[in-house]
């Protein structure tokens, strides 16, 4: 599993860098090398980045910063409106999973904020973040120190990166402690929930006036994307299947199922097989997601 | 006089007239009373009103219907001697024109009976009226004063002035306590009051007057002293034997003085500055007890038969010891009440204003008495009040300080004639008096003087004096006391003398006196016998009734009330200051977010971050304004106090009183500020709580600041003490500097140090934050099961694992071979075993572990085991109880946010009651150290709000972490609320013990001599 997901990295960018080369004579040439430089150096580093994190994973899933790291290496540009809003974290301080979901969902976004570089809202959504973890009884984990580490590492974006994942990391431990499996596999479901939305949201928001090849570039990044984590759905399902007793738990898990059923639909491997990935997906295949997604985030989020 | 009742008077005297026409000499007489009545430009009018009455007047003698009528109104607006004085001028009018008809008479007779004058009452009048010859009516009330000596056997009251050229009479009447005096044909340099007395003039007597005549001066005492001889009732016999005095820096103030006296006598103290007459006069009346000799009042000992003696001595010191703020007769009125239970209001009412009648003080009854600055009455006036609150009780003894000092000559008169008048009635009177005029100095029956240095150097009679001392220095005309031609005696002679310094070869005076006070002294001794005295037996009665405690409590407490009432920038800026400090603090206070992404600010409750501030400044303002309250209060009673302290009135009462009126003050004051504090800074629902803190506080400090009244004789030093008094306070508060992070010499980990709880700031604050957290309409219903979740979470996150992380350290050890070098081991093992036992205590159903192997000899593999097995399922076990409380907790929240409505009450119900700044601070949760180590115990510091310690009994026990829940006491739990507000109510009863045994001011003044 592991060799197929880099493989297929590779074998990607391999494609796209040869397309890339053999069509790209247009006035968007320089930006064209220097966002290909770049976006081999980063897969180079979101590479070594992957295999070192891979290790702990969070509770079988990647970090937290991995799919906001992909979204950016696909060379989209930050979309604000797709994260949610930092103020609305006192009116999930209420029941459990209310707080652990949107936990789950702040970790995501502050992932994609930190790739981005978006350090002054990181540490707005680190503050929301911490009155989460508060509320579910996880004091140590996103308060003043590790605030103030975060402070300290404010220019390395992959510190920053970094000490995201292990706070998430943190926190599921905690959890497994205290016997609160449940609360941490909610937690698990907002952040992949929310990588998703943010996926297909930026699938579905892409600008139509960038130029066709460049937008056909980015659009299979990001479509790709999205399919890969057709695999993190299915380690979370099991991980929800452990825990089905819990209630939320439970729907949660039924949400899940027929959120594969729309993967499933897609018929990825079989197209891959037939070698014909690049040319079957677009930003239409996706609708299905895109609206299961909406509809269990609106769920989780209100 | 009122307008009506003049022209009612006016017909009365025309319809007189008209009985038998109208002559020359009744218009004369009419015209005197006018003169004597109204102001010289109305008499033109009122004499052609009453020309118009005659001319107009229809009255029959028979026809009483006017007549009734102008005497109704008559009686209504004027008071028997007033009416008294109608009548006389009536029937001077009658005998004007020598004809006295009986239908005039039938006329005077109906106007007595509607006046409700007595018969007998006119008859002496008009007997009086109409003789020429004094000599000739017979009547003990009927006193007589000529220039011839008495015949053998005349014994009628009779005064003799040599000089005098014209006979006098003065008629009493007993029934209406009046005295008329008249003088007979020809009345030649007669002068009553500074106005010349017309021959058959008859003019009223008051108490005071002064008749002088040819040289001679005849007081109103002087004439009422004859009448009043024999109603002398009680006999009381005064003497000072042997007294000697010695400051507390050792100066002897008084030599041997020695005095005997009896009731009657009026006897002046008199001596140069610095000659120790004050200091006399307050050994005298019981101030300040003499070294040595006695003070005997009927033979019993002032000093050590106090009880019996009490009532008897009265004191009017030289200042003004009067409420200010209150009237007149106010003042009279209380002390009346104080002196006399046994009166009724009725029977208060009458004695006051006959005292005040006496006085000369009626018309001024409803003015304020006012400070000398703020004056509302005169100087003069103020005396009379002042000696007149004395005299209302009428003590038999009595000691007046210089009660002339600042007065005129004609005020002074008056004070003078008011004692002698006393003396006549019976009263044994001691005055200290500086220059006295020479018809002053007349009025005294002895004379005692004093030198510089206490020596006395005279005693006897005053006019005698003078020739005592010429005689002493061989003075040429020594044998001559007073003036041939005016009769003056000179007083400041005896002083001359005394005082006279040495004159130096240039003729100048020298500041050495000729002769020293011992030497006076010792001439004293020698020619100046002291008087035998036959002391009475009888114990000496006094009029006082004292009210019970009760009753002088609810005296004390309307006065006070009353003067702080007319009182009014006290009144303004003690009921503002509340409101508008409460609305300053809090609008500072009242912090919220300006949201830049939204734009949205509003207030919102939860988040404002000065909450705690705001109830700790709460507290310290409650102190602030109790002690400003209370600071002044005793000692700008301190004068009223020294009055009353010859009444003996109840120490508790008094004080009693001024904590009822302080604690209204201070509930107001409380009430106000929570009502405007609370209400902008958002804090809800909770206002009986805030209210009873405040309260209790302001009261302590009421207290407070009463002690200190007690006990510092100036208002500067008090009001600098203050801020003193507050600082600690504010320090030890518990807020300012935390206690865990104060110098750690000065408590023990675990309790809040000893200086902390003496502060009353520390258990007020303490009680209103841990009421704010949990008592809130928000938290209120969490609480427990809050608790259930911290108590769980602290043991399986810090306790347990630091248990364990000792265990392995130990095992690692105890595996090791020389276990001698690892210090911590044995205190770690130590440390494993208490905590192990109060664990074990505690939860029982855990299980057990071998504590008696938790020490170096015993420790071992297998042990260790064991503990790691009770650890891991006391953890499980702790994981397990807060997953229940969590989820118990979360269904409750999740049965309330079930629908959005009730989402957004939940949600507006956090915003509202609960605050963040508050929660951190009562569960610690920014505090760097969750769990020390303190003495081989484990200290719990995080989450004090929930966290009960441990009850095991004992009376120490209350000494617990700051800001916990309730606390252990006696083997019950009280909640932190109850405890902290009667801690603070103890508080202020040790410091009422303090007021009463005046222990400040007894410390304060034996550290350092204080010289009077």
């Amino acid at each position: 599993m592991f060799l197929d997901k880099s493989a297929r990295i590779v074998c990607l960018i391999a494609v796209w860098a040869f397309a890339a080369c053999s069509t790209g004579e247009n006035s968007g040439d320089t930006a064209q090398d220097t966002a290909t430089t770049a976006a081999m150096d980063t897969a180079t580093v979101s590479a070594t980045t992957t295999s070192t994190t891979d290790s702990k994973v969070l509770g079988g899933l990647p970090p937290t910063s991995e799919v906001p790291a992909m979204l950016q290496l696909s060379g989209a540009d930050f979309n604000p409106s797709l994260v949610n809003s930092a103020g609305k974290a006192t009116g999930y301080t209420t029941t459990t999973d209310k707080a652990a979901l949107n936990l789950g969902v702040y970790a995501t976004d502050i992932g994609y904020l930190s790739v981005y570089d978006k350090t002054q809202d990181v540490i707005t959504y680190l503050k929301s973040a911490e009155k989460l973890a508060n509320h579910l009884g996880l004091n140590n984990t996103f308060g003043t120190e590790m605030q103030q580490r975060f402070q300290r590492n404010l220019n390395n974006k992959d510190s920053l990166v970094k000490i995201v994942d292990e706070s998430m990391n943190y926190v599921n431990s905690l959890l497994k402690e205290g016997n609160r499996d449940a609360t941490a596999a909610l937690i698990v479901t907002g952040s992949f929930i929310e990588g998703l939305h943010v996926s297909t949201g930026l699938v579905e928001k892409y600008p139509k006036n960038v130029p066709s090849d460049v937008r056909n570039q980015t659009l299979t990044q990001l479509i790709v994307s999205i399919t890969r984590q057709e695999q993190s759905l299915d380690d979370l399902i099991n991980i929800l299947q452990e825990v089905k007793s819990d209630p939320q738990a439970a729907a949660y898990l039924t949400q899940m199922q027929d959120l594969k059923k729309q993967f499933e639909a897609l018929n990825l491997d079989e197209q891959i097989r037939n070698n014909r990935g690049d040319l079957m997906i677009n930003d239409k295949t996706l609708t299905g997601i895109s609206a299961k997604v909406k509809q269990i985030r609106s769920r989780i989020v209100g | 006089m009122n307008e009506q009742v003049l022209r009612a008077i006016i017909h009365l005297l025309a319809i007189s007239v008209t009985i038998d026409g109208v002559a020359q000499e009744e218009r004369d007489t009419i015209r005197k009373f006018l003169y004597e009545n109204v102001d010289d430009d109305s008499v033109a009018k009122y004499l052609r009103l009453f020309d118009e009455y005659v001319r107009n007047s229809t009255a029959h003698p028979d026809d009483p219907r006017e007549i009734e009528y102008i005497c109704a109104q008559i009686n209504t607006e004027l008071e028997m001697q007033q009416k008294v004085i109608i009548l006389l001028r009536l029937i001077e009018l009658g005998l004007a024109d020598n004809n006295f008809s009986s239908a005039e008479e039938t006329f005077l007779w109906q106007v007595c009976e509607e006046l409700h004058i007595g018969k007998s009452t006119y008859a002496s009048i008009r007997h009086f009226v109409e003789t020429r010859d004094i000599y000739s009516v017979p009547s003990d009330n009927i006193l007589i004063i000529d220039s011839h000596e008495p015949t053998e056997g005349f014994t009628r009251n009779y005064i003799q002035k040599p000089k005098i050229r014209s006979t006098l009479g003065v008629l009493r009447l007993p029934e209406v306590d009046m005295y008329l005096v008249g003088a007979a044909y020809p009345a030649i340099d007669v002068y009553l009051n500074g106005h010349r007395l017309k021959s058959h003039y008859v003019a009223p007597l008051t108490s005071g007057s002064v008749i002088r005549a040819s040289g001679e001066t005849v007081f109103y005492s002087d004439i009422i002293g004859h009448f009043l001889k024999s109603e002398r009732k009680q006999r009381i016999t005064f003497e000072a034997r042997n007294i000697n005095y010695f400051f507390p820096n050792g100066k002897q103030a008084l030599h041997n003085i020695n005095i005997a006296e009896e009731a009657g006598t009026l006897v002046a103290i008199m001596g140069s500055s610095g000659s120790g007459k004050s200091t006399l006069l307050n050994v005298l009346n019981g101030n300040l007890e003499p070294q040595t000799g006695k003070v005997l009042v009927n033979g019993l000992d002032i000093y050590h038969q106090r009880d019996q003696v009490s009532g008897v001595i009265g004191y009017i010191p030289q200042a003004n010891f009067l409420i200010e703020e209150l009237t007149v007769y106010e003042n009279f009125y209380y002390t009346a009440k104080l002196c006399f239970a046994n009166l009724s209001d009725f029977g208060v009412d009458r004695l006051v204003v006959q005292t005040l009648r006496s006085l000369g003080l009626y018309e001024v009854k409803d003015l304020k008495v006012g400070t000398p600055l703020e004056k509302t009455i005169s100087g003069g006036q103020r005396k009379r009040v002042n000696i007149g609150l004395e005299l209302l009780r009428q003590p038999s003894v009595m000691f007046v300080d210089e009660p002339t000092s600042g007065l005129s000559s004609r005020d002074s008169e008056n004070i003078m004639d008011l004692l002698r008048e006393l003396t006549m009635m019976g009263k044994l009177i001691f005055v200290v008096i500086h220059q006295p005029s020479s018809d002053l100095f007349k009025m005294f029956d002895k004379l005692l003087v004093l030198d510089t240095g206490g020596y006395p150097v005279y005693y006897g009679n005053p006019v005698e004096a003078v020739v005592y001392f010429k005689t002493l220095v061989n003075q040429v005309d020594r044998d001559m006391s007073a003036c041939i031609e005016c009769g003056n005696i000179n007083p400041e002679q005896v002083f001359n003398i005394i005082e006279s310094h040495v004159v130096d070869e240039y003729g100048r005076v020298t500041g050495e006196r000729r002769v020293s006070p011992q030497r006076w002294y010792a001439f004293f001794r020698e020619h100046i016998k002291i008087p035998k005295l036959d002391p009475a037996r009888e114990k000496p009665v006094h009029t006082l009734d004292i009210p019970s405690r009760f009753s002088q409590f609810m005296l004390f407490s309307s006065r006070d009330f009353l003067a702080k009432l007319s009182n009014r920038p006290y009144m303004v800026i003690n009921l503002v200051q509340a409101p508008l400090l409460a609305f300053i603090l809090a609008y500072i206070v009242r912090f919220y977010h300006v949201d830049e992404l939204t734009g949205r600010s509003e207030y919102i409750f939860a988040e404002n971050v000065n909450i705690p501030a705001f109830i700790f400044m709460s507290i310290i303002v409650s102190l602030f304004m109790g002690l400003t309250i209370s600071a002044e209060e005793i000692i700008k009673d301190a004068k009223t106090l020294k009055r009353e302290a010859f009444l003996n009135l109840s120490r508790t009462s008094y004080l009693f009183s001024k904590m009822l009126i302080l604690f209204c003050f201070s509930a107001f004051q409380s009430f106000l500020y929570v009502l405007i504090g609370n209400w902008i800074v958002g804090i809800q629902g909770l206002n009986l709580t805030y209210w009873l803190v405040l309260f209790t506080c302001s009261c302590f400090a009421n207290m407070l600041g009463l002690n200190i009244s007690a006990t510092f004789n100036s208002v500067i030093t008090i009001y600098i003490l203050i801020p003193v008094l507050l600082i600690p306070q504010l320090i030890l508060g518990g807020v300012v500097i935390k206690f865990d992070e104060m110098n750690p010499m000065m408590s023990r980990q675990g309790e809040v140090p000893i200086l902390g709880d003496i502060m009353a700031s520390r258990w007020g604050f303490e009680a209103l934050l841990v009421s704010q957290f949990k008592d809130n309409a928000f938290e209120k219903q969490f609480y427990n099961l809050d608790k259930q979740v911290a108590n769980a979470d602290y043991k399986k996150t810090y306790y347990l694992p630091t248990l364990s992380s000792k265990l392995e350290y130990c095992s690692d050890v105890e595996a090791a071979a020389d276990q001698k070098a690892y210090p911590k081991y044995a205190e770690n093992l130590l440390l494993l075993r208490n905590e192990l036992t109060k664990e074990m205590k505690s939860n029982p159903a855990l299980g057990k572990v071998p504590l008696g192997n938790l020490n170096i000899e015993r420790f071992d593999r297998s042990t260790a085991r064991r503990v790691k097995e009770y650890l891991d399922s006391a953890r499980a076990w702790y994981v397990r109880q807060y997953n229940l409380a969590y989820e118990a907790k979360d269904q409750i929240t999740a049965s309330l946010v079930s629908t959005e409505a009730g989402k957004q009450d939940f949600l507006a119900r956090r915003a509202n009651f609960h605050n963040d700044a508050v929660e951190r601070l009562a569960t610690n949760s920014t505090a760097e150290h969750r769990i020390i180590e303190y003495r081989n115990h484990l200290m719990q510091k995080i989450y004090p709000v929930y966290n009960d310690a441990p009850n095991l009994g004992g009376v120490a026990e209350f000494r617990t972490h700051f800001y916990s829940p309730g606390k252990p006491f006696l083997g019950m739990r009280v909640s932190t609320l109850a405890f902290n507000v009667i801690v603070i109510w103890l508080m202020s009863a040790v410091l009422y013990a303090t007021l009463y045994y005046e222990v400040f001011k007894n410390t304060v003044s034996g550290n350092f001599l204080r010289r009077k």
